[in-house]
Parts: structure tokens; sequence; C-alpha cells
């Protein structure tokens, strides 16, 4: 494990170990709320994972110039500013997911993902490191809401990334598209992932 | 003294440059916005009634209208958003009528914010292809399982009250375009 | 008019509840709701901002953004409102009633964040909300997400003492019971109907 070079650990935990969804149990309202379908899933947590490296990069690179007292409202200032550059290229060239995620965009800014990983990390590293920190923890994030995307989008409408998969047999079950089943299945999910983890832990 | 500056003095230099560089991405981007939402308004329109080459945007008192026309600029019929609250939020829709505002031309759910899986099925091809052709005279009715009259709406199984909301909305909104006088009455 | 206002009051409560309907305020949602007094601090501390914020950013959007032709600052324009006001109101609250700092003082930072109140913000616009009903809808949103919240800590207290699944211990038993009352608040979707 000592071999390893930083930058790539920096890059993997946010992978499985520090799973921003599953295990820090950060950005809960998008993960929630968009992925009724697999594809929107995958537009959020792309969304996510751009602002989260351009801000974690900034940050980092201008870690020594911004001064304590108003570290928060200046990373926000920063977040916010590239959501808004997200928000627009959507509206411009992706008319459909703009309006697929609507008013979930804008909560970018909000996201305590992006907010945490600048105080955590990002303020205190040096720029390739945070920014591979950034890249794993987007990734991290994006997979996680594909998979809860593709579970919901499953059940609740027999495909996934809206290719047919189940049968004309199969009923679909619609509370999967439904509030409950955005928390039923997160939690499920969560109970599942702490079993695999321990099997894991267990083997080694 | 000197640390109050500085605090002041990086907060300020962020928001100037934030504010630049987002002035100069919506100087590049708002041509396609606007592009796109013209476009969203002309797909809807022009879907509801076939044949339309061109429209024309109208403003009678407070009602909205457009008027479409052919390729040879002939008065096609109105086209009109109608409005409403559904099962839980509201329903836009827009609804195309022929000139005489005798008949309805088509029917296109264009925001709604129904229970996925259920309501939300009111803005699926085959729930919007039965308002077509449907007389504009008489109100719609909704009928669980399949019409046997005339102006007959089948509701969606499961959801009939975001399929009744829907009906309600459109037999409310043509009498009031009628109300205006639109199209070739006038 | 009143009735109007009554509805939007309804609808932000209980129908289009923010928290079990939107997934807006998740963080503190599960993070807070372990003990019933912080999860009503919480609430409270949640609804007092909502209120503030309501109408400030309606006069943002209508005197100033407007006014200059600034739309593509909204964003920025409503986190800073937002951000400052919570620590507006931290120091108002610390200078005239210590006793109520006392009780929701750690809460008020952990506002900021809380998708909520940027929510709520930007629905009040989209939604073209007069000021009143933008009054009458931050109200609301913040005392549907303590009821949600204060529902969800007196579940967990009873919870502590039941025999959950190891594997579901902690953030998936809540999450599931989440579930549970969404599925109750989907059942007053119904309750509102205009026409």
């Amino acid at each position: 494990m000592t071999k390893t070079p930083v930058i790539l650990k920096d890059f993997a935990k946010g992978l499985w170990q520090e799973n921003p969804v599953f295990r820090l149990l950060i950005g809960m309202c998008p993960t929630l709320a968009v992925t009724s379908q697999a594809q929107n899933g995958l537009a959020m947590g792309l969304a996510t994972s751009f602002t989260l490296i351009a801000s974690s990069t900034i940050v980092s690179i201008f870690r020594k110039l911004i001064p304590k007292e108003v570290r928060i409202p200046s990373y926000i200032l920063i977040i916010a500013t590239f959501v808004t550059i997200v928000s627009l290229y959507l509206q411009a060239k992706f008319p459909d997911i703009s309006k697929d995620l609507g008013p979930y965009i804008p909560l970018i800014i909000v996201n305590c993902l992006i907010l945490g990983r600048q105080e955590v990390f990002a303020s205190k590293n040096p720029t390739h490191r945070a920014a591979a920190d950034a890249l794993g923890m987007g990734l991290g994030f994006t997979i996680s809401l594909v998979a809860l995307g593709m579970v919901r989008e499953l059940l609740g409408s027999g495909t996934i990334f809206s290719f047919k998969v189940l049968g004309d047999g199969f009923r679909p079950w619609i509370i999967m598209l439904t509030p409950p089943g955005a928390f039923l299945s997160l939690g499920l999910m969560l109970g599942m992932i702490n079993i695999i983890d321990r099997l894991l832990k267990g083997k080694s | 003294m000197k640390k109050g500056l500085k605090i002041t003095l990086t907060l300020t230099l962020i928001a100037v440059l934030s504010g630049a560089i987002l002035a100069e991405v919506y100087k590049v981007t708002v041509e396609d916005i606007k592009a796109n939402q013209k476009k969203e308004i002309e797909e809807a329109v022009f879907s509801v009634l076939p044949g339309a080459k061109e429209y024309k945007r109208e403003t009678r008192g407070s009602r909205e209208f457009f008027k479409c026309f052919d390729d040879k600029a002939e008065l096609r019929g109105i086209a009109f958003v109608a409005e409403g609250i559904g099962y839980q939020d509201i329903i836009k829709v827009v609804v195309g009528v022929d000139s005489g505002l005798s008949k309805i031309t088509g029917i296109r759910v264009i925001a709604h914010n129904e229970t996925p899986g259920l309501g939300a099925k009111i803005s699926e091809g085959w729930f919007e292809e039965q308002f077509k052709g449907l007389s504009a005279a008489v109100r719609l009715d909704l009928v669980k399982g399949e019409p046997d009259k005339k102006n007959q709406i089948q509701a969606i199984t499961g959801a009939t009250i975001s399929s009744q909301a829907l009906v309600d909305i459109i037999n409310k909104e043509i009498e009031d375009i009628k109300k205006h006088k639109v199209g070739n009455c006038d | 008019m009143i009735k109007e206002l009554i509805l939007v009051f309804v609808a932000a409560v209980l129908v289009n509840n923010f928290v079990l309907k939107y997934f807006l305020g998740i963080c503190p949602f599960l993070g807070v709701s372990d003990n019933l007094h912080s999860a009503v601090s919480m609430g409270f501390a949640t609804t007092f901002v909502m209120s503030i914020t309501a109408p400030v950013a309606w006069c943002i959007k209508h005197f100033v953004l407007d006014k200059l032709g600034l739309p593509f600052l909204e964003y920025v324009c409503f986190i800073i409102v937002i951000a400052s006001l919570v620590q507006f109101v931290e120091m108002v609250i610390k200078k005239f009633y210590p006793a109520l700092h006392q009780a929701m003082g750690i809460y008020l930072p952990l506002i900021t964040t809380n998708c909520a109140i940027l929510f709520m913000a930007l629905q009040l616009v989209l939604r073209e909300y007069s000021l009143l009903r933008s009054i009458v809808f931050g109200f609301g949103s913040g005392l549907g997400f303590t009821l949600a919240i204060t529902i969800m800590a007196g579940i967990r207290e009873e919870i502590e003492f039941c025999d959950v699944p190891r594997c579901l211990k902690g953030p998936g038993i809540t999450l599931i019971i989440a579930g549970l009352l969404a599925l109750i608040f989907v059942g007053l979707g119904g309750l509102i109907k205009v026409n």
C-alpha cells in the first residue's frame, strides 16, 4: 500500500472507502431527486463533477491568498459562478436535460459535497492532489447516482437508459419512480453496501 | 484594520471576477437559449396544427394566442396555451383549433408535475392523440374504458384525477378563447 | 385572496412538503433528527430564516436584477443574500436574545447550505409569486420542513430501542422510515383542488 502514489490514493478513495453518497452520506438532495432515470442521474453527476473539479482547482491555486475569516463566502461565490456557467451551458446546448433537471441544477451550489471538499481538502493541499481528489469524488458521486438511477428505472419502468430490459409481462413498480421509492431504494442500497463492505473486510 | 482591508478586497475581487466571467458566458449562450425557447413553442404550436408553417403571436385583452398560417399564407387555425391545476401542480397544454373554432386539431402537454408512471401519462402520445379531430362546439367528457359516444376521452388507468383535470382545463379554455372571438369569427 | 394564500400555505406545508416531496434539506433531516429537542430547534431556526429570505429575495429580483437586466447573476446574488442573512440573524439573536441563541445557535451556520432555502428563493421567482404570497410560501415551506424533521426525530427516538438489522443501522433505517413518511404525504396529494 505504501508504494501507491499519493495522487492515486486521493483519487481512489472517492470511489469506495469515502464514496460521497454511500459512505459519507453527503449530497443526498440531488441523489434522491433526479434518479428516477439513469440518464438524469448521469447528467447530474457530470454537472456536479465539473463544478467540483473546477472549484477545487481554483480554490487550491489561491488557497494561500484567501483570508481564513471569509473562506466560506469565497468558496460559495466561486462555486456559484461555476454552477451558473453549467446552467447556462446546459440551457444553450442541452435544453432537454436542462428541463429534466430543472430546479435541481442551481442547488448544486449548496451541495454539501462540493463545499465540504473545499473546506476539508482543496484549501489545504497542492493543486494536483486537490484535482485528483475532486476527480475521484466526482466520479464516485456520478457512479452512485447512475447505480441508484438504474435500479429505480429498471423496477419503475422496466428500462435502463431508456432501453427496454424487462419484457411486457413485467408490471412496473410505479412507486419506485415516486419520492417514497427514492427513499426506500436508497435505504436498502445502503444496507447492501454495508453487507458487501463487511464481507470484504472479513476476507482481508 | 489591515486585515479588514484584505478581507474586503478579496471578496470584492472574487465578486467582480465572477460577474465579469458570467457576463461573458451569458453573452455567448443567450442567443442559443432564446432560440431553444422559441423552438419549443414553435414545435408545440406546429404539432397541434398540422400543415401550419408560420405563426403570429397576438393578444386580445388578457388572452394570448398564436395565429397559424400554412405555406400559402392562409389562416389554418389558432393555437393557445391553456393552463390549470392538475393533481398536485399546474398543467400547461398547447391546444390547436381550426380557424372556425369548431374542431380541436390537436393538443400537446408542455409542462406538468403529475405522478410519474400514472398522471404523467397525460403527456404521452396516445392520450394526446385522442383529442385530435374532436368537436370544439360541445364539452368533452371523460370516461373509464373505451369511449362509445362522440367527444369522449378515455381516462388513464389509475390516474382519473389527472385525466379529468386536463379535460376540464381544455373545456374551460376553449370557452374562454371563443369569448374572445379570435379566428375567422372576427 | 385570503383563500389563495391559505392554499399556497397548505400546499407548502403538506402537499408539496419540501423534504418528503422535493428531497430538500435532506442533510439536516438525516443529521439533526436523532433527538427531538435539536430537531425542533433546527426546524424553527430554518423557518425563521426562510420567512425573512422570501421577501428579501423577492425584492432583489424585482428591484435589482430585473431593473438592471442581470438575470445571470440570480444564483450568485441569492446565495450571497442567504449567507449574509444567516450571519446577520445570528448576530442579532446573539445580541438581543442570548437565551434563544443558546438554544439554536449551533444550527444557524448550517442553514446556509440547506438547499431548501435556495430552492424556495428560486421557486418564488419562477412561479411569479406576489410579495405577500412569497412571504406565506417562505413561512409555509419552513413549517413543512419543521413538521417533517420533528416527526422523524420522534420516530427515531423510539427506534433506538428496537432491534434493527445490523446492516441497516443508522442512515439505512432512517431512509426507509423517510420513505414510509413520504408515502403518507403522497396520500395528502389530493388534499387541495383548485378549479
